[in-house]
């Protein structure tokens, strides 16, 4: 129940940001919606997760996000303007894709099960014992990534 | 529908919200935020699916985009300072001439 609650309480907030115009009151509403996603972690049993979304996501992403709202002018133009022309027509494509993925996703139906506890030790262990690869395949690529952005910053500084 | 899906439908609801406000902002840090509202409705939705199959397959995808979005967010938001001095706006509609 209380999962419920908390779901019903993300979902508030993410749509209260729809509904906000300045981006400071948009970005507390995501840090609230981040916040109840991290009780949620919690709540399902990956405690892994629940630190990293408090600690990774409202700790660092969404503090570096406000101090750039900070910096910014908030009377820029773009804030006070409602919708964009292809708002509607976008909403209509968006419902029709929905219309043909939600019979899909409505057999997506669970067992009752109870939530697998997800510790550090047990996260650590079976990462680096199954999911190695993969964490050394991103880690390459965002080591490549950089290169590439350091590069095309040096030549277009020549 | 089973009660146990309830985190799993509420991500796909903060995907569509994501999608929905990516398309109908202009303002450049507003678009960001619903950005990073899809990546967290992706995540839950990931755990709760990695949840019910009783894997941690969700988990690891989940901790790996956390990583890709520091990266992503420490790439982006300097980006978005170099825009917004040279435009002295935040509105997309006016970047239109980077493609030139």
């Amino acid at each position: 129940m209380i999962v419920l609650f908390v779901c019903v309480l993300a979902i508030i907030c993410a749509l209260s940001m729809l509904f906000f115009h300045h981006p400071m009151r948009m970005a507390i509403s995501l840090v609230l919606t981040m916040s109840c996603l991290g009780l949620l972690y919690g709540l399902l049993g990956n405690y892994v997760l629940a630190v990293g979304q408090i600690l990774i996501y409202v700790g660092a992403v969404m503090v570096f996000m406000i101090y750039v709202i900070m910096l910014f002018d908030v009377q820029d133009s773009s804030i006070k303007k409602p919708f964009t022309l292809y708002f509607l027509p976008s909403l209509l494509v968006l419902f029709i894709g929905g219309l043909a993925i939600f019979p899909k996703l409505k057999d997506l139906s669970a067992p009752t099960i109870f939530p697998q506890t997800v510790h550090f030790d047990y996260f650590a262990r079976h990462f680096l014992d199954e999911y190695w690869f993969h964490f050394e395949l991103a880690s390459v690529l965002l080591l490549v990534a950089t290169i590439a952005a350091v590069t095309i910053l040096k030549r277009e500084s020549k | 529908m089973n009660l146990d899906m309830v985190p799993f439908w509420t991500g796909i609801i903060l995907f569509i919200i994501g999608i929905i406000g990516m398309i109908g902002r202009t303002n450049l840090l507003s678009m960001l935020m619903f950005l990073e509202l899809m990546l967290n409705g992706i995540n839950l939705a990931l755990v709760s699916a990695g949840i019910v199959h009783q894997n941690l397959d969700g988990t690891v995808l989940t901790f790996i985009i956390f990583i890709i979005t520091a990266s992503e967010m420490a790439l982006t938001i300097p980006v978005v300072i170099i825009l917004q001095r040279q435009k002295k706006s935040l509105d997309v509609l006016q970047y239109a001439d980077l493609k030139h």
